[in-house]
């Protein structure tokens, strides 16, 4: 199915200019914005998640609960790895724990986080993706695990 | 090297060492000083450390398996995802083995350099391990 507006299928540079584009808008803490990107049937999993999150509302409720628990995040891109409609996120993100998160009260702490994320991009859109981060050492940042 | 013979390299890495400990695979693919990243830690990820690294992973499970679930390449990077299953049958961890399958997810990125996975980052469910072999209590 053609994109709506006739834009072109992904190709490897596109491709980097949506994720780079992406990250950017997680940035701004905007929902809409960061929401846009995603496809009507997105499917997608995280680590930290039991539930897949399915279609923009269920990639919308799984952003907010990270933007509230970690409301000054802000993410960085380490690396970008791009083959055509694939696409390899390598990111940190770093922010105050100021908001419940995953059941644990809000401990002011700052923490800092790696995460890679593998996206499926479709027509322009990420129509999957799985998100593997570092909950381990975010529990450590917050006192809750030892260190290694 | 070809982005194909690239994905080799990391599909052996798998195949080939981690599920069937092949000792000549491993020196075959994996640079001497290749380094490696976990838990942000950086450390000589070389034959010999993943060699021993696999001894350790043998003292807490029998039979344990990684199965391949995606390959991303580009460049001189391939990235891999995951699906690891053992049976936490050995102490190696430092408590009693449950008896169960322990099932995890996790993604490696290769960097490939003369032929060879010459630098690697490995991103897993670290948490989720941990709370199947009993190490950290269950989410609450």
């Amino acid at each position: 199915m053609s994109h709506p507006t006739g834009a072109p299928s992904t190709d490897s540079k596109a491709a980097e200019q949506l994720i780079t584009n992406l990250i950017a808008a997680w940035n701004t803490h905007d929902l809409d914005r960061a929401t846009a990107f995603f496809a009507a049937d997105y499917e997608g999993s995280d680590v930290a998640q039991a539930e897949r999150q399915h279609g923009r509302t269920g990639i919308r409720q799984s952003l907010a609960r990270y933007f509230q628990a970690i409301p000054d995040v802000r993410f960085a891109l380490a690396d970008l790895v791009v083959a055509g409609e694939r696409a390899v996120a390598v990111w940190t993100a770093t922010g105050t724990h100021l908001g419940a998160l995953m059941n644990i009260p809000p401990s002011g702490r700052t923490v800092t986080v790696r995460g890679v994320s593998t996206f499926t991009l479709r027509d322009g859109e990420i129509a999957e993706a799985e998100h593997i981060w570092d909950v381990a050492g975010m529990l450590r940042h917050i006192g809750l695990l030892p260190e290694l | 090297m070809s982005v194909q013979a690239n994905k080799t390299l990391a599909r052996r890495y798998l195949a080939d060492f981690w599920n069937r400990g092949d000792e000549a695979a491993i020196n075959e693919i994996l640079a001497a000083g290749a380094v490696g990243h976990v838990a942000g830690k950086a450390f000589t990820a070389g034959p010999a450390t993943l060699l021993a690294r696999r001894v350790g992973l043998l003292s807490i499970y029998i039979n344990p398996t990684f199965t391949l679930e995606d390959e991303i390449a580009a460049g001189d990077k391939v990235v891999i995802r995951w699906t690891f299953r053992g049976a936490h049958t050995g102490a190696g961890a430092g408590v009693p083995p449950t008896g169960k399958e322990v099932v995890a997810t996790g993604i490696n990125i290769f960097r490939i350099a003369d032929g060879k996975i010459a630098e690697l980052w490995v991103e897993s469910d670290d948490l989720g391990e941990l709370r199947q072999l009993g190490v950290i209590p269950a989410a609450s």
